[in-house]
C-alpha cells in the first residue's frame, strides 16, 4: 500500500545527481552560502544534515500511518528539531571549535528545506527502506553540493583546502594573491551561481545524449 | 475536548518522548559542554601570564583549577587559578604560581565590526602592564577582521595599561608603548578590539578593590 513510488535504489541514485538538492532542487541555500567558506565547516555541516535527515526519515517513515495530514508539518518539525538539538549538543561537547565556527547555522538545520521536503515527499509515504535510501542519497548529494562550492571558495580565497595550505606558500614568490571576496558573502553567491550554471550545462549535455 | 485529544495525541506523545530524550542528552553532555567552556579560557592562561614565546610548543594540562605547562612530559610551570568569592558579571581569574600571585586574567566582551568579540586579557599583578590578549571568539570578516586572532595580537603583550591604547595605521610595527598597529583593511575590527581591551582594563582597575579571594591559595 505504501510501497508504490520509486524503489530504494532509485531514491538513492536520484538524490546524488539527478535530484541533487543544491543544484537541481535549489534547496538548503542558506547553509550552502553561509558555511562554504572552508571545507572543514562544510563537511561538518554535511555530516550533521546527514545525521538529522537519516534519523528523521526513519522516525517519520515508522509512524507515517499515525500522522494526521493536517498536523504533519508540526510532527515533522518536532522530530527534526529534536535531532538537530542532539547534533548541536554533540558538536558543542566533542567539537567545540567547529561548533563556535558554525555558530547559529547548526540550529538553523531545523529549517533546512531539504530535510522537511524529504520527510514530506518520501518518508511520509513510503516504508523504511526507500526512506533511508532517499535520506542517504540526498545527504550525499548535499555533501557534493557543499563541497563543490567550498572547494572553489577556499582554494581561491585562502589558498588552502581543508586548512592545508597548498603549493602557494605564504611569503614566497608564488604566494596566491587571495581573492578575499570569495570568502565573503558576495563570493558565495558568485560561486554558487556560476557552479549552478556549469551544472545546468552539464545536465543539458547529458539529456541531449540520452535523447 | 476528547475529539481534540484524538487529533493531537500523537503530537503530545512525541513531544513527551522527545522531551525526555533531550533531557537525557542534556544531562549526559551538559557537564562536558561546560567543561569545554572553562577549558577554552584556562588553556590560554599560561600564554597570557607567561608570554607566548615561553608557551610555544608546550602541552597544557588542566586538572580542576590547576593549569600545568608541560614540555617533554615534565612540568615547567604550574598555575593555580583562583576565582573571586564575590564574582563580577565577567570572569576574573587570579593566577597564582608557587603560592604567589603571578598575574590576573579577565574576560572581556564587546562589539566588533560584525558581531561580539570575546577575549581574555592578561594583566600583571600590579595592573600596570598588559601581559597578553587572546581572542576567544569573533565573527569578523574572514581573512580581514579575523586577523585579530592571528599573531597580530602579540603586539598587545607588554604594553602599559595606562594610558589607554591607541590604534594607528603606520607600517612601522607600532614601536611606541601605547600604540597598536591596525590591520590593513580591518580598521574597525582593530579599533573595536583595542577599545574592548581599554575599557575592560579600566573597569577592572576600579573593580579589583571590591574583590575578595579565599586566602588559602596564598598561604600555600
Amino acid at each position: 500500500m505504501s510501497n508504490d513510488g520509486p524503489t530504494s535504489l532509485e531514491r538513492f541514485i536520484n538524490g546524488i545527481l539527478p535530484e541533487n538538492p543544491t543544484y537541481r532542487q535549489v534547496l538548503g541555500m542558506c547553509p550552502t552560502l553561509a558555511v562554504t567558506a572552508t571545507m572543514k565547516a562544510s563537511m561538518t555541516m554535511a555530516v550533521s544534515v546527514a545525521f538529522v535527515m537519516i534519523c528523521s526519515n526513519i522516525i517519520v517513515s515508522l509512524i507515517r500511518n499515525l500522522i494526521k495530514p493536517h498536523l504533519r508539518i508540526l510532527v515533522f518539525t518536532l522530530i527534526i528539531a529534536t535531532f538537530v538539538t542532539i547534533a548541536d549538543k554533540f558538536l558543542a561537547a566533542f567539537m567545540p571549535d567547529m561548533s563556535d565556527q558554525l555558530g547559529p547555522y547548526i540550529p538553523l538545520i531545523i529549517v533546512n528545506c531539504i530535510i522537511i521536503c524529504r520527510c514530506e515527499v518520501c518518508a511520509a509515504k513510503q516504508s523504511l527502506a526507500p526512506a533511508v535510501a532517499d535520506a542517504v542519497g540526498q545527504s550525499i548529494g548535499f555533501m557534493l553540493g557543499l563541497c563543490s562550492v567550498a572547494t572553489v571558495r577556499e582554494l581561491l580565497a585562502s589558498g588552502s583546502w581543508f586548512d592545508i595550505p597548498l603549493f602557494w606558500k605564504e611569503g614566497s614568490s608564488t604566494e596566491w594573491m587571495r581573492w578575499a571576496i570569495l570568502g565573503l558573502a558576495p563570493g558565495a553567491f558568485f560561486t554558487l551561481g556560476l557552479l549552478m550554471g556549469v551544472a545546468n550545462w552539464v545536465g543539458a549535455k547529458f539529456e541531449k545524449k540520452a535523447a | 475536548m476528547l475529539k481534540y485529544f484524538k487529533q493531537g495525541w500523537l503530537v503530545i506523545a512525541i513531544s513527551l518522548a522527545f522531551g525526555a530524550i533531550l533531557a537525557g542528552v542534556q544531562i549526559t553532555l551538559g557537564p562536558k559542554i561546560k567543561e569545554n567552556q572553562i577549558t577554552k579560557s584556562y588553556n590560554r592562561i599560561p600564554l597570557l601570564v607567561m608570554g607566548r614565546e615561553n608557551v610555544e610548543g608546550a602541552k597544557i594540562v588542566i586538572k580542576g583549577d590547576d593549569v600545568t605547562v608541560e614540555r617533554d612530559g615534565k612540568a615547567q610551570a604550574v598555575f593555580t587559578v583562583v576565582k573571586p568569592e564575590n564574582p563580577l558579571d565577567y570572569d576574573v581569574y587570579k593566577v597564582c604560581q608557587d603560592g604567589k600571585q603571578a598575574g590576573w586574567v579577565i574576560l572581556a566582551k564587546g562589539n566588533g565590526y560584525a558581531d561580539e568579540i570575546v577575549c581574555l586579557i592578561g594583566l600583571s599583578t600590579d595592573l600596570k602592564t598588559i601581559t597578553g590578549v587572546s581572542v576567544i571568539s569573533q565573527k569578523e570578516t574572514p581573512n580581514l577582521g579575523s586577523k585579530i586572532q592571528s599573531p597580530w595580537i602579540n603586539q598587545f603583550a607588554g604594553k602599559a595599561a595606562n594610558p589607554p591604547l591607541e590604534v594607528v595605521k603606520n607600517k612601522s610595527g607600532a614601536p611606541d608603548n601605547n600604540k597598536i598597529d591596525a590591520i590593513s583593511g580591518a580598521t574597525i575590527s582593530s579599533d573595536s578590539l583595542t577599545t574592548i581591551v581599554n575599557q575592560a582594563v579600566a573597569k577592572f582597575a576600579a573593580d579589583v578593590k571590591n574583590l575578595k579571594f579565599a586566602t588559602a591559595a596564598e598561604e600555600k
